[in-house]
């Protein structure tokens, strides 16, 4: 149950996450300060790799094949993955991310279940692999800037997400 | 005193094209209702209780839209015009305040619907959109934008151009036609 231990976050870890943003600032040229708040401009891979953690998952940067960068879940309960999109020519200064996650399925899914999904959850974006196996996707934009809070609550729609997804598929970690 | 304090602030928006956010929001004052959550949130970023600054972006965009009000009391905003309708969604609202999230959403009506496979294929190779379909099997497309904590006005501008771009990719996927 690696998800188990993602609740939504209380008051009290908002602040100590908060703490934690302020005192690890200087290292991240890519967050600023202003009017009173911090924002994000751009997907930094360590910015969004501390917002999982902070939700309790664990992971590491790595690279994808055309460079640009890429996180992996390093927990086999939860082996998702985030890309990186729309970045420069460095594969830095990324526009957005899609956290994506594949469940291995003895004999696939049914269209119609991923057509429901679909159609009843404003959450996540479900399609089929070449093996008829689900995956679900989720969208963060960071161009133009957004707060940490808000991709804390993202990083906990993920969760939400997942753990509704897996159900809606029937998964019991065959 | 209402319609007057309401008039001068349309007068202030007519008068200065650069009107401040403040007497754009209160043309929706019905609609924007800060409750604790978004009261806390600078007040130049955007949220689900700032129907003026959600409106501004849609209209910079190029989008003619107007702000209406579902039987629950949520606000929804609906495209006027009928050459590209669509709505934008207002979700987790506690009490019709501090609304979290909103999903911009539009369907189309098909003489003969489109295949599941149409929409799974959509699903598949585009990062942007969720497709579906609907019990007629007409195709629809939503994008849904997370405002809990605040987003800058560029980062609402940019989801809304995506929002523009899926709905034009979109329906040229499904082959729409103006049927």
């Amino acid at each position: 149950m690696a998800n188990s231990h993602i609740f939504r976050i209380g008051a009290g870890l908002v602040a100590a996450a908060a703490a934690c943003w302020l005192a690890t600032a200087p290292a991240m040229g890519e967050e600023r300060e202003t009017g009173g708040r911090t924002i994000l401009d751009e997907a930094e891979p360590d910015a969004v790799l501390n917002a999982l953690e902070r939700a309790g998952y664990e992971a590491e940067i790595t690279k994808a094949k055309d460079g640009d960068p890429k996180i992996e879940s390093t927990d086999d309960d939860s082996p998702f993955a985030v890309n990186f999109y729309d970045c420069n020519d460095k594969h830095e200064q990324c526009a957005y991310v899609q956290i994506t996650q594949g469940w291995n399925l003895k004999k696939g899914l049914d269209l119609a279940k991923i057509d429901s999904w679909n159609a009843d959850n404003v959450w996540g974006q479900a399609y089929r692999d070449d093996e008829k196996d689900p995956w679900l996707a989720l969208v963060i934009n960071f161009k133009g800037g957004v707060t940490p809070e808000y991709v804390d609550d993202m990083v906990e729609w993920w969760s939400v997400i997942v753990d509704d997804f897996e159900k809606h598929i029937g998964w019991d970690k065959d | 005193m209402r319609n007057a304090a309401l008039m001068l602030a349309a007068a202030v928006l007519i008068a200065g094209a650069g009107a401040a956010l403040a007497e754009d929001d209160d043309q929706y004052a019905e609609f924007n209702k800060p409750g604790a959550i978004d009261s806390k949130v600078a007040p130049d970023l955007i949220t689900g209780s700032r129907i003026g600054m959600i409106v501004a972006a849609l209209q910079k965009a190029g989008f003619e839209v107007e702000v209406n009000k579902t039987d629950s009391g949520v606000p929804r905003i609906d495209s006027t015009n009928k050459e590209q309708p669509f709505s934008v969604h207002f979700y987790g609202c506690t009490d019709g305040e501090d609304c979290g999230y909103i999903q911009f959403l539009n369907g189309w009506n098909m003489k003969n619907g489109v295949t599941a496979v149409e929409i799974e294929q959509w699903n598949t190779d585009q990062v942007w959109g969720q497709a579906f379909r609907d019990e007629e099997k007409d195709p629809w497309v939503g994008v849904t934008v997370n405002l809990r904590g605040g987003v800058t006005q560029a980062n609402f501008d940019d989801t809304v151009e995506w929002w523009a771009r899926v709905l034009q990719d979109f329906q040229d996927h499904i082959g729409w036609d103006k049927e």
